[in-house]
């Protein structure tokens, strides 16, 4: 007990007399390598829960149900209206919608004199009213009314296709806009001429070139009734896993293929796994600099203090009182890094980010920081203070008495 | 435990530093040491006084032969042992800046009263007793760089004296100071021998020590030249 009151006494006075200049200097470093720390994969985090949810939110929703895929391959999944229900009756889910997709193209005449220009999409059927209940759609609306339960007539275009939203896409319509008509070839052959009822803008990946009819639309043009392409899940993930849910709809339809939106999102998941390694490479850096900076302070403040330590031993102040003193200042150095470094990120840059959000095409780009991130880099400093603290100190007090006060 | 035995008892004491040219620091001390005596060990530089000091005081092993403090032989103890030994039975005065910077004049004292689990309201008013002692009760609250070299000696000896040690060691305490200062130190060690005690090891190459101290062992290339009675 007298061993640690009294390193606690020796650490105390020499962080409070010892140079200010030199504690902060040292706080600045270390407070900087902990930001540095959180704030490279609360970015990585942060991008790829934009990502995430903008696809989650217009394309995969958070379980897909797609039709029987052996031991025959069916194109739709039967009796949709039922099976909807009966997911619907699984506790934790929130809504669920069905969509119909096919391809086609889309052609218009700008300026009508005869000359149309042609592009591919993704056709979309829905069901307008209840397609919130697992995608977002509406809020991607940029001109325009949403479609209808009973638009036959009238689509949404995409505004990569329409033209003149500056998107990335190799070639658009030229500027198609709200009222004007466009004529939509189906993958089936069947020809369709529909009015521009809205521009939807969604710009990230195969959603740029999404074009949305109705469901029912949909159906007259490929003769189907009751069926869908996808079931679209949306689910608490809060109170039960994801894999809970798609293990109850998998048992309700044993014949269908139940995905997670994660397991949809291979593509992501891989950027995922890049962007924790990197992520993770940018942090041991931090923990380095930071146990180097800890390490070079605390040896120069020991060697300094050698002969000071050699009349310590003297007179009988045992060397584990000593180390332990050292050990206990780099660990405050620590404690003040890392609440600075804190204090930086959710007090300045996070505040900072989300007033002033840095626009990315597919959305503004936001700090995600988990628990367990802001746990780990915790534990990490303070694993790091304690070896930059102890080793130092190990290597100037188990120095010879007589060498330590005489040289 | 006999109070009438000598606390210091030393035989056939050597001590040879390693090296290419091996240094024979001591080549068979003995002497003993009476209970509240006041020595001092004299001699050229050179001559072996500080490395015997450190084989007494348990800072330094012997090469061989023995030294025994109040009758435990000290070879019979462990590092962590002579440690605790020398916290608990031994007081420590250097020759110059052996105080920690950090530490006010009262902390400087506590600390090993601290270190040895003393009561903290017990050492606190130790401290203060002891640094009244020496005359520096006005200046509890000042740091080493704000005291003069005589008064941080002056603290080092309350220090030294904090866990009531068997015996005081001073390394030349008296070789930085000017001749007042020094006379103030010399004087506090006779108060603490005649009114308390105290046995005190002074190394010293000040020949005019001698008349404060009640013998003087003599040392020249690492043996005892003579043993002289002083002037106390």
């Amino acid at each position: 007990m007298n061993t640690i009151q009294t390193a606690c006494f020796i650490a105390y006075k020499s962080i409070v007399r010892g140079r200010k200049g030199t504690l902060a200097l040292m706080l600045i470093i270390l407070s900087l390598s902990f930001f540095n720390m959180m704030f490279i994969p609360g970015v990585f985090s942060g991008l790829l829960d934009t990502i995430t949810g903008l696809l989650t939110n217009t394309s995969t929703s958070d379980i897909v149900v797609t039709p029987q895929q052996s031991p025959v391959p069916k194109e739709f999944i039967e009796n949709e209206a039922q099976l909807q229900a009966q997911i619907r009756t699984i506790p934790g889910v929130l809504g669920t919608t069905r969509i119909y997709l096919t391809a086609g193209s889309i052609a218009y005449d700008k300026n009508k004199d005869g000359v149309y220009k042609t592009v591919s999409a993704q056709i979309i059927g829905i069901d307008p009213t209840q397609v919130d209940d697992a995608l977002s759609l509406k809020q991607y609306l940029v001109a325009g009314q949403f479609l209808d339960d009973s638009d036959t007539d009238q689509v949404l275009l995409p505004a990569a296709l329409a033209g003149g939203y500056g998107l990335p896409v190799p070639s658009d319509l030229g500027g198609a806009k709200v009222g004007d008509k466009v004529n939509m070839v189906y993958g089936n052959g069947v020809e369709r001429q529909y009015t521009v009822k809205g521009i939807i803008s969604i710009t990230f990946g195969t959603a740029l070139s999404n074009t949305y009819v109705t469901s029912h639309e949909a159906e007259s043009v490929l003769s189907a009734s009751d069926q869908a392409s996808e079931i679209l899940v949306k689910v608490d993930s809060s109170t039960h896993p994801l894999s809970y849910y798609k293990a109850r709809i998998q048992s309700l339809a044993p014949n269908l293929k139940v995905q997670m939106y994660t397991e949809l999102l291979a593509v992501i998941q891989s950027v995922l796994d890049a962007f924790t390694l990197i992520a993770a490479i940018v942090s041991a850096i931090s923990v380095l600099v930071a146990t180097v900076t800890l390490f070079v302070m605390i040896y120069i403040n020991a060697v300094a203090k050698r002969r000071q330590i050699g009349i310590l031993k003297a007179i009988g102040i045992k060397e584990n009182i000593i180390v332990y003193s050292y050990v206990l200042q780099a660990l405050f150095y620590v404690l003040c890094g890392v609440a600075l470094g804190l204090m930086i990120v959710f007090l300045i840059v996070e505040p900072l980010l989300h007033a002033y959000p840095i626009e990315l095409p597919f959305g503004p780009l936001l700090l995600t920081f988990s628990f367990n991130l802001a746990a780990e880099s915790v534990a990490a400093f303070f694993i790091a203070g304690f070896f930059a603290g102890i080793i130092p100190a190990r290597i100037v007090a188990r120095e010879d008495i007589l060498k330590a006060i005489w040289g | 435990m006999d109070k009438t035995a000598p606390i210091i008892g030393v035989v056939d004491l050597a001590k040879t530093y390693p090296g290419d040219i091996p240094t024979l620091a001591l080549r068979g001390v003995t002497f003993e040491v009476a209970r509240g005596e006041f020595v001092a060990i004299m001699g050229r530089s050179g001559s072996g006084k500080s490395t015997l000091l450190h084989q007494l005081n348990l800072i330094d092993t012997p090469t061989s032969g023995t030294v025994h403090i109040d009758g435990l032989d000290t070879a019979t103890l462990s590092d962590s042992h002579k440690t605790l030994f020398r916290l608990d039975h031994l007081g420590f005065i250097f020759q110059e800046y052996a105080l920690i910077v950090e530490l006010n004049a009262l902390e400087n004292v506590f600390l090993p009263a601290m270190a040895l689990g003393t009561d903290s309201a017990q050492y606190k008013k130790r401290a203060a007793e002891l640094l009244n002692i020496v005359g520096l009760g006005e200046r509890l609250e000042h740091y080493p760089n704000e005291l003069s070299g005589g008064e941080q000696q002056r603290v080092a000896i309350a220090r030294a004296l904090i866990n009531s040690p068997k015996i005081v060691f001073a390394d030349e305490p008296t070789a930085n100071l000017d001749t007042a200062s020094a006379k103030i130190v010399l004087d506090l060690f006779t108060k603490l021998k005649t009114e308390f005690g105290q046995t005190i090891i002074m190394v010293t190459h000040e020949p005019d020590d001698k008349q404060y101290v009640d013998r003087v062992i003599r040392l020249s290339d690492g043996l005892i030249e003579g043993i002289e009675t002083g002037g106390n």
